[in-house]
């Protein structure tokens, strides 16, 4: 960073707290609080996530994402001020408890989860002296009730894992990958020279389809990626999808549609189902042309010889699973 | 073979190719990874992260399906409270202070122990009577 952006920040850090203080003069946050919070942030995030110094718009762009308010108050709730705990409580914990019923299998569970996610707030463990808040973990970037929201996510399960041994995040982890651990090539049994050469084509097809998707999807950028994965192997709707680029300032919105001219004009549209939709025909649009690309030119295929790849894999998928080794 | 909704404009079998090479891909690789914390979660779920910061997340979610899977979970929990949200009550309960919250915690633990050692005793002191009834009729 050079000094130009680093004076930048120190002047907008003393800004948004002036702000902050005004609104809420009671909470004891100190300016030295509020900005050695925001420096750790931005050590801790936007400076390692490139090789390139950080620019004064890239700080702006930070501090236009920054949920100042919520920050102050996690800040002085972390020291334990009694106004701030006030504020937290009015504010929300009913939302706290909403979430966590939403979330545990019964009342009990739920009670215990909040119970738990406030005497981590408060903190328990004592590092030099001083106590240690999970609210010090808070950075503002997000809302607080979205950090809330994480906070007791993780709790229900840590809960399950401690109490029922039902559910862990080991367990869930796995799942995802449910099909595919054990997925083997769909050999048939062949006898005679016949089939023995028919196996070898086929073999030959499956390797060169394999390779060439493989390459193929990695020629995708890691936005696109995630919207695949997103799609079909976690199963999000395309509604769902929709609300994680629903922010205006949404990175996943900007990265699909930087060449957009309705981005362009209308800079704040709504994203839809069906915009979704176009970015996912778009991933797939570039991973064909790639695979296709990669057989004819890699593996010398012909249009036709392309079709019978495309035949035998998806023979391969339909009668357990044509990948079976790619993740190990 | 998971399902989802096709994507009209692409060939369903050239789609269940790619959804099984995505899952096949996805296994056994969330164990090498450092993971995301709620921080990093949370501001990721809102869309809030500028796009420096965001560019190491998306490349590690679309590797990671540990973290990609509770991101999927908040989504889907943010989206199920968010009508909830709309209908929230306005309470007006009476101030608390940091002691009383934690004062109140601590009681409800207690509570907890308390009834649980109280049930087991009552099963016992049962279980004793039981006993006695027993050695009344063998008498």
């Amino acid at each position: 960073m050079n000094s130009d952006t680093s004076q930048y920040l120190t002047d907008e850090i003393a800004r948004i707290y002036e702000q902050c203080e005004a609104e809420a003069p009671n909470l004891g946050v100190t300016l030295l609080q509020f900005s050695s919070s925001i420096e750790r942030t931005v050590a801790k995030y936007l400076e390692p996530a490139s090789d390139t110094p950080i620019t004064t718009e890239e700080i702006r762009e930070f501090f236009d994402n920054l949920q100042a308010n919520d920050l102050f108050l996690a800040l002085a709730c972390s020291v334990g001020n009694e106004r701030a705990w006030w504020e937290f409580d009015q504010q929300h914990r009913s939302y706290m408890e909403r979430v966590a019923r939403h979330l545990a299998k019964t009342e009990i569970d739920a009670t215990e989860v909040v119970d738990a996610v406030y005497v981590e707030l408060y903190g328990t463990r004592v590092v030099d002296g001083e106590r240690v808040s999970k609210f010090a973990l808070y950075s503002g970037r997000g809302s607080l009730r979205g950090w809330l929201r994480t906070v007791i996510w993780h709790s229900v399960v840590d809960l399950h894992r401690a109490g029922h041994g039902e559910v862990s995040l080991d367990e869930m982890t796995e799942n995802i990958g449910e099909g595919a651990a054990h997925a083997n090539f769909a050999l048939e049994n062949p006898t005679g020279e016949d089939a023995a050469e028919r196996e070898l084509i086929r073999s030959r097809y499956r390797a060169a389809t394999v390779a060439s998707l493989a390459e193929a999807m990695s020629s995708l950028d890691a936005h696109e990626r995630l919207l695949l994965k997103y799609y079909h192997v976690d199963g999000l709707k395309l509604r769902e999808i929709s609300r994680l680029a629903e922010n205006e300032s949404s990175p996943l919105r900007d990265w699909f549609q930087r060449r957009s001219q309705t981005r362009e004009a209308k800079p704040d549209a709504k994203v839809y189902e069906s915009t979704v939709m176009r970015w996912l025909e778009k991933s797939y649009a570039i991973i064909q042309q790639r695979f296709r690309d990669e057989l004819a030119s890699k593996h010398g295929l012909s249009p036709k010889d392309i079709d019978l790849c495309l035949e035998l894999a998806s023979e391969d998928v339909h009668s357990g699973g044509l990948f079976g080794n790619l993740g190990s | 073979m998971k399902e989802f909704e096709k994507i009209a404009k692409v060939n369903d079998r050239f789609q269940a190719i790619v959804a099984e090479f995505l899952i096949a891909d996805d296994s056994d690789i969330s164990g090498s990874l450092h993971h995301l914390d709620n921080d990093t979660l949370a501001a990721f779920t809102e869309g809030s992260m500028s796009q420096r910061e965001a560019r190491p997340v998306v490349a590690h979610l679309a590797a990671c399906g540990h973290c990609r899977n509770i991101t999927v979970e908040l989504v889907r929990t943010e989206m199920a409270m968010a009508g909830e949200d709309r209908n929230e009550p306005v309470t007006e309960s009476t101030p608390a202070t940091i002691s009383s919250v934690l004062s109140g915690i601590v009681s409800r633990l207690f509570e907890r122990s308390d009834a649980a050692v109280f049930a087991h005793g009552e099963k016992e002191e049962e279980a004793d009577e039981d006993k006695t009834k027993e050695s009344d009729k063998e008498d």
